[in-house]
């Protein structure tokens, strides 16, 4: 397989930060009751994770190993604080939404995560191709509970009136935590269902491949 | 470790690249804030235009009194570019457990007020039925407003699931209505019951009360709830002999058909007429308490709460009565006011219908205010005129005649001498030369004149009608 299509599939289903790895679930349990509040902040750590990834790719060959943490979070921090400026200026509606979860992007453990285990030991490219889908894997995820839980929660999507009937537990963070661990059951069955599939498929190769240097 | 080594060592490697990168992100960012910088001002202009849904030009309020009753005000702003409406942050007490705070447009117009344009909710905290509140309840209130009137949940104001935090966004908005009136359109704070007593028993906001001109005073009053009652409305009118002359029930509190037990004679008020506040201290002692045994008292009626509340509005307006006569303006109507002060002036009315003034005057130029008491005649001619204290400075007293130091120039004198001399406006002439007002110190002497102007020019005002007949003293 391209191994840019693995990286790919990997930060979107295999590896999803926030189904498979359950990474970052502070600001998902914070933000998921309103579709618009998680959409950005899914789409906030796109940019973050993709700029932090490829600057700590750039720089891997010169950060000594003993000060790369310092040096990650350093840079982390000031990507998370660029963000939140450009935020205030140019879309302050969502800087508001997102409180002071905004500034806690910087202990996502995502960033450092894929900083650590990703960026310092692979290229700029393959490093920006990473930041890019494990963003959209954690955008798409919190987008979807966001729209879940604001649906059943409020009865509106996006912030637009719906329906009148609603379940305003879901609105809060206990109903995030309950549509949280729902969604994580669904996907781990979806994905080990994929996986059981293929693997049975590799299986029924290998026999038939076998039977027929047999024969 | 030697410089060179230590220059070649993995510890300042770390160091450099560390601080480099340090360097370099707190020059980059320090570039990102120069470009990307949020002004107050433009914090501000967004905040306001989230509220109005357009933009708008705003000048800050300074507020004064931000504690109030039953609110605190955060923040105002006169919105210019909306002809003058004011936008006023107001948080309201009185919730489940805490406060609601709201922006509030009041709309303004002739320096009066024409209406609560938007109310939008900022924050709470405490309250846990906000979600209840819809756009449709804050919007009542721009299409209830009704000019003097605060708004209550007993008047409709409330959502039934959220009662406590509907009552915080009426006091947020009773907040901001109070802010306008008193502090940016200079009306009374209308505490108009500011001295009296048993105002625990009474909505301040909702009650008023009237001078009459036979001197009784006839009260609106909104009771305060208690027990299974609601507030009731009672209108009482208290006559000079301290005795209630007039009692209806306007509107009845009583709840789960209590108003079927309160007896009718009090219902009606009749039981109340010729009642002096003897008669309801003896029962419900100084304090007004509710009997804790009311077995034996006349309360117990079958609506106790109900029956209770009507008797210690009648307390109030009986035990106030000298206090709401106190708010008498005694110089309603009076012409030439601006020449005296009205706070430390006085007049009596002898028994031979003259009147005897006591005037605290306002200063003229170098003169300072004097005190003057003059007597006027029925005849409507000075029949006494003494100075009582000189205002005069820098040694002007010795240059005023003695003729008018000693009163004896204003004798016999009537109006028509004084506005010959000074005009119907009793203007300081521009060319006193030729006047009488010339006397060496004639800022004094002006001041004197315009004292007898005004004590004759009063006379008819201070004789009191005698005709019956209302009259509001606010």
């Amino acid at each position: 397989m391209n191994k840019y299509k693995k990286i790919t599939l990997d930060g979107l289903f295999f590896q999803n930060p926030t189904f498979m790895l359950v990474l970052g679930t502070c600001p998902t349990l914070g933000l998921i009751n309103s579709a618009f509040s998680a959409m950005g902040m899914g789409l906030t750590v796109l940019v973050v994770l993709t700029l932090s990834n490829v600057i700590i790719s750039l720089l891997r060959k010169i950060i000594p190993n003993a000060v790369r943490i310092p040096c990650y979070i350093v840079i982390i921090a000031t990507l998370v604080t660029f963000a939140r400026m450009f935020l205030e200026k140019f879309v302050p509606d969502l800087y508001d939404s997102l409180g002071g979860f905004l500034a806690l992007i910087v202990v996502n453990c995502i960033i450092l995560g894929r900083a650590e285990a990703f960026a310092n030991k692979h290229s700029v490219l393959e490093s920006a191709v990473d930041g890019v889908s494990q963003g959209l894997g954690f955008t798409l995820a919190l987008t979807l509970m966001g729209v879940i839980c604001e649906f059943f929660g409020k009865g509106s999507l996006f912030g637009y009136a719906i329906m009148d009937f609603k379940i305003a537990m879901l609105a809060t963070p206990a109903g995030a935590f309950l549509i949280y661990g729902i969604s994580i059951a669904v996907f781990v069955y979806v994905m080990d269902s994929i996986e059981r599939a293929r693997r049975v498929k590799a299986n029924k190769l290998a026999r038939n491949n076998l039977l027929k240097e047999a024969a | 470790m030697t410089a060179k080594e230590f220059f070649k060592s993995t510890t300042f490697r770390c160091l450099a690249t560390l601080l480099s990168i340090l360097l370099v992100c707190g020059v980059f960012l320090t570039i990102m804030y120069g470009l990307l910088e949020v002004t107050p001002e433009e914090k501000l202009a967004r905040a306001i235009s989230k509220i109005y849904g357009k933009n708008v030009t705003a000048e800050v309020q300074e507020v004064k009194t931000k504690e109030l009753d039953n609110a605190t005000i955060e923040e105002a702003y006169c919105i210019t570019s909306e002809g003058g409406d004011y936008l006023v942050k107001s948080t309201g007490k009185g919730g489940f457990a805490g406060t609601v705070t709201c922006w509030v447009v009041v709309e303004v117009s002739n320096g009066n007020i024409d209406g609560v344009g938007k109310v939008t909710i900022d924050s709470y905290v405490g309250e846990t039925q906000m979600a209840e509140i819809k756009q449709s309840f804050l919007d009542s209130f721009g299409e209830k407003y009704v000019d003097g009137i605060y708004y209550t949940t007993d008047d409709g104001f409330k959502v039934s699931s959220s009662t406590k935090s509907s009552n915080a966004i009426c006091n947020a908005v009773n907040g901001a209505l109070q802010y306008v009136k008193t502090e940016k359109l200079g009306m009374a704070a209308n505490d108009i019951f500011k001295d009296f007593v048993y105002t625990s028993f009474i909505n301040k906001k909702l009650s008023s009360f009237v001078l009459n001109k036979n001197d009784s005073v006839s009260y609106s009053l909104v009771t305060a709830g208690y027990g299974a009652a609601n507030p009731f409305t009672v209108e009482i009118t208290v006559s000079k002999d301290k005795t209630i002359s007039a009692y209806t029930v306007v509107k009845d509190g009583s709840t789960y058909d209590y108003d079927q037990s309160i007896p009718a004679d009090i219902k009606n008020g009749t039981k109340f007429l010729g009642r002096d506040l003897k008669y309801f201290t003896d029962i419900l002692g100084g304090e007004l308490t509710y009997p804790g045994d009311y077995a034996g008292t006349e309360i117990n009626t079958g609506a106790s709460n109900s029956t209770y509340i009507l008797f210690t509005a009648a307390a109030f307006a009986l035990a106030n009565y000298d206090n709401a006569m106190a708010t008498k303006d005694v110089f309603e109507n009076f012409d030439y006011l601006k020449f005296i002060s009205k706070d430390k002036s006085k007049f009596e009315v002898n028994a031979d219908n003259s009147v005897k003034y006591t005037l605290v005057t306002a200063g003229y130029g170098y003169a300072n205010p004097f005190t003057i008491e003059i007597t006027v005649g029925a005849d409507k001619t000075i029949s006494a005129y003494t100075i009582v204290k000189d205002g005069s400075t820098e040694g002007f007293g010795n240059d005023i005649p003695d003729k008018v130091k000693d009163g004896s120039k204003f004798i016999d004198k009537d109006l028509k001498y004084f506005t010959d001399i000074l005009g119907g406006e009793l203007t300081y002439p521009g060319d006193y030369a030729g006047t009488e007002i010339n006397t060496g110190a004639s800022n004094s002497t002006y001041i004197l004149y315009t004292a007898a102007a005004f004590a004759l020019a009063n006379y008819d005002n201070c004789i009191p009608e005698t005709e019956e007949g209302g009259e509001a003293n606010e």
